[in-house]
């Protein structure tokens, strides 16, 4: 992938489509911390199973990030390449504030002691290429409202169809 | 360390309120893997024989699969005690989000003993294990039950087995079920449950779990991701599940219709998966699945008001759509509601209502046995009401909820004849006369009759001989209408099925369980991919051939366990009607074959012998030394963990 197309690209999620399998999350925990939680997975399912209602969440890449704003010793960097928004390692003290600002709750503490976060997986998200239901999408944000946009199509046609008989 | 190798196992007295926790010995994990091997061994070591499955001496055990967790369909967790339906070894798994979050609290082995004073569920959370009231819980459904659980212990993400109103009314075949859909269905798990005063086993944990090779792990999850979507079978169950196999089914005349009296319902459009879709509003999936086959459905206003659930799978469709005689979506989505919420096997439920409306056709039983309610095929609200007289014991349903054996006892002898069972639990929803190999299949199985145990689908689809050669190493034709070979189809099953249930792994993500379209994956095809497998979440280097005998020793202790239960080559037959009745409809290949005795005969023998057992179904004294398992050393075994 060339570095122009993969430039502002970001993980968009459809939970009309996600089943809850936790594949992604699984995967995600066993790819960056080498065994398998979900609470250091950078994605989640949440499953609401007796309402049928499953929402995936993940890391938006916020453009006026909270967490890099947040940090007070500057360690969440944005990756060139991707845009994804990267914990320094050497640099992270450990304060923890970034996973108070986040609004999505997409930061987490593991227990030998680091903050992690998605890294869009150098551009090629493990997620969404297990994702065998396309609740998840790596997409340029400038088309990521796109299937919505044709879902929403879909209803009023319906409707139209209602009204008009045919 | 990997997690499946420091596991640990529970011992639960109800009784006592005493918990003692032991880990798994290595040796445990090397000959029966986990789940349903170790369960078998268990409940082998624990119970005494002539035990009343009903009474605190019975032992339930639920244990998980050897590779829970892993980012694959592998969370399959087994229930196993001996079955009040059969008297029997009690066996039954099911997927869902359970055995992944039971490893994760610490646990890979629970093993309850003795009765709760009060109703009780068992709340278990990173190591610990406490006894909960659940007087508020009773009487609830499946559903409302793990939801009212979530709010009590405040963490939604917490997974809970539970019973429903059928369980705690002991209805011989109660299930256990997690989530929405998924039930350990077969044999009754619930009802031991129920006697237990156990409402429910509910887990949580937060701790890792560990691999040998993580990177191989993860590896083999993206490469079978990547084989599985090149497959029909996977883009077919992904929008139809099981109830694909429907049409093609009904078509060649080999779905159970009207109890056992056809073969075929036409028409069967209100049943076929297509109609279906309407009412789905998406899928499910169990915890590391790419196919997710489970639809969620909505009924808007059905006569129970707005339902929602999950499914119905094939199973389903065929119990309360043909072999009621039913073309019906809507009856079809109600009935698999009901048995869902109220924690009934659904397949047991059609079973015996199908044999009480024929019984009742025919005259031998009327209104005064079923409380006035005129029992007739075709009508939705017969079956809904029967459903609900089942689980809650009423009147005549109080006899249905007996089982076959004890409702026969007490319907009358004139009566037996019609009840499909094998062992004393009921056949599936299938017409299997035509096919020797799926009938020799479901009468040795080792919980009754029952498909899961060993099912050769792949035998319906006429494929060349050099394949099924290769496949089964032994020639064998590609006739399903033949004799010729199938104990080695049914034989090399059931080692296969065995390994497969003990992993933990779905039927759906390994092997030829439905179509030979999963050969082409490459992937758990083999009992290689199945070894490196094993290898790579534990370390351990058990090779293809010796999973393959950790298959034969599973299979023939649960046989052993039969045995001990005075269960013999008598009980390896299929319901006299097999051998009597021509089948009516179907196919050119399929109508008027019934099943002949000298041929069935021959074939069991022929199976006995490839398990190396004598010729009454007992194993020889060279196969138990060959397995390991002689009476000293199962004693030994088991000797390590109970004293």
């Amino acid at each position: 992938m060339s570095e122009g197309e993969s430039l502002g690209k970001m993980v968009v999620v459809d939970p009309s489509s996600c089943t809850g399998c936790q594949l992604c999350v699984a995967a995600c925990s066993l790819k960056h911390e080498a065994q398998v939680n979900p609470l250091y997975s950078r994605i989640r399912a949440v499953r609401f199973e007796g309402k049928g209602a499953y929402i995936p969440v993940t890391c938006q890449q916020c453009k006026d990030a909270p967490c890099q704003s947040v940090c007070p010793v500057k360690a969440i960097e944005r990756h060139e390449k991707t845009g994804a928004l990267i914990v320094n390692q050497e640099k992270c003290i450990g304060c923890k504030a970034c996973i108070i600002v986040c609004p999505f709750g997409a930061i987490s503490w593991t227990a030998d002691g680091k903050i992690v976060k998605c890294d869009l997986c150098d551009g090629d998200p493990l997620c969404v290429k297990l994702c065998t239901r396309e609740a998840l999408a790596y997409v340029p944000a400038t088309t990521a409202h796109l299937k919505t946009q044709v879902k929403a199509a879909e209803k009023f046609s319906e409707i139209l169809k209602k009204i008009s008989g045919v | 360390m990997p997690t499946a190798l420091e596991s640990k196992i529970a011992y639960i007295d109800l009784s006592k309120k005493k918990v003692n926790v032991k880990t798994t010995p290595r040796e445990w994990v090397k000959r029966l893997l986990g789940g349903r091997g170790i369960s078998a061994l268990i409940l082998y070591g624990l119970l005494k024989p002539e035990v009343d499955p009903l009474s605190p001496e019975n032992v339930l055990v639920v244990s998980i699969g050897l590779t829970a967790g892993i980012p694959l369909p592998s969370a399959r967790v087994n229930i196993g005690a001996k079955s009040p339906l059969t008297g029997a070894l009690g066996s039954s798994n099911c997927g869902g989000h359970f055995a992944p979050e039971m490893r994760r609290a610490g646990f890979d082995h629970l093993v309850i003993v003795g009765k709760a004073e009060e109703p009780t569920y068992l709340w278990i959370s990173d190591g610990n294990i406490e006894f909960r009231k659940a007087a508020q819980l009773w009487g609830l459904d499946t559903v409302e039950a793990q939801e009212a659980i979530k709010d009590e212990v405040g963490d939604h993400s917490a997974q809970s087995l539970v019973i429903g109103p059928a369980g705690e009314n002991l209805v011989r075949y109660a299930n256990v079920r997690t989530g929405v859909k998924s039930s350990a269905g077969r044999t009754g798990m619930g009802a031991v449950m129920g006697s237990k005063n156990l409402k429910a086993v509910t887990v949580r944990g937060s701790r890792d779990i560990e691999f040998a090779y993580p990177d191989k792990v993860l590896d083999l999850c993206i490469r079978f991701n990547e084989n599985l979507r090149k497959t029909r079978f996977f883009t077919v169950m992904q929008v139809y599940g099981t109830m694909h196999i429907f049409s093609y089914t009904n078509t060649a005349g080999i779905v159970r219709v009207k109890n056992s009296q056809s073969n075929q319902l036409f028409p069967s459009d209100n049943i076929e998966a297509e109609a279906v879709r309407p009412y789905s509003v998406g899928h499910e999936g169990c915890y590391g699945c790419p196919i997710q086959c489970r639809h969620r459905y909505i009924v808007e206003s059905s006569r129970y008001g707005l339902i929602y659930d999950e499914g119905p799978e094939y199973t389903s469709q065929g119990c309360w759509g043909s072999m009621m005689a039913i073309n019906s979506t809507e009856c079809m989505l109600v009935c698999n509601h009901l048995v869902n919420r109220l924690g009934l096997d659904t397949l047991e439920t059609g079973s015996m209502i199908a044999w009480a409306i024929e019984i009742f056709e025919k005259g031998l039983i009327d209104e005064k046995t079923t409380d006035g309610m005129i029992l007739r095929w075709g009508s939705p609200e017969t079956v809904y009401e029967l459903i609900e007289k089942i689980a809650y014991r009423k009147g005549f349903g109080a006899i249905l909820a007996e089982g076959p054996k004890r409702a026969v006892e007490k319907l009358g002898s004139a009566t037996a004849y019609y009840n499909m069972n094998v062992k004393g639990m009921s056949w599936l929803q299938t017409e299997d006369r035509a096919i020797p190999s799926f009938v020799l299949g479901v009468c040795v199985s080792t919980r009754g009759a029952d498909h899961l145990r060993s099912r050769p689908a792949i035998d319906l689809f006429g494929l060349p001989k050099e394949f099924l050669e290769k496949l089964y190493g032994a020639p064998m034709t590609s006739d399903y209408t033949s004799y010729e070979g199938k104990e080695r189809m049914v034989w090399g099953n059931e080692l296969e099925y065995a390994v497969i249930d003990s992993l933990g792994l779905c039927k759906f993500a390994c092997s030829h369980f439905i179509t030979p379209h999963s050969i082409y994956t490459d992937t758990f095809n083999s009992y290689q991919e199945l070894s490196e497998l094993v290898y790579y979440v534990t370390g351990l280097e058990i090779t293809g051939e010796q999973l393959k005998t950790c298959g034969e020793r599973i299979y023939t202790l649960e046989r052993m366990f039969n045995l001990r239960e005075g269960f013999t080559r008598k009980d390896d037959y299929p319901p006299q009607r097999y051998f009597d009745e021509p089948l009516p409809s179907g196919l050119p290949i399929v109508r008027g074959k019934r099943m002949d005795r000298r041929k069935y005969e021959k074939l069991l023998d022929a199976y006995y012998t490839l398990h190396g057992w004598d010729s009454n179904g007992v194993p020889k004294a060279e196969t138990l030394r060959k397995l390991g398992l002689t009476e000293e050393e199962v004693k030994a075994l088991v000797g390590e963990v109970f004293e």
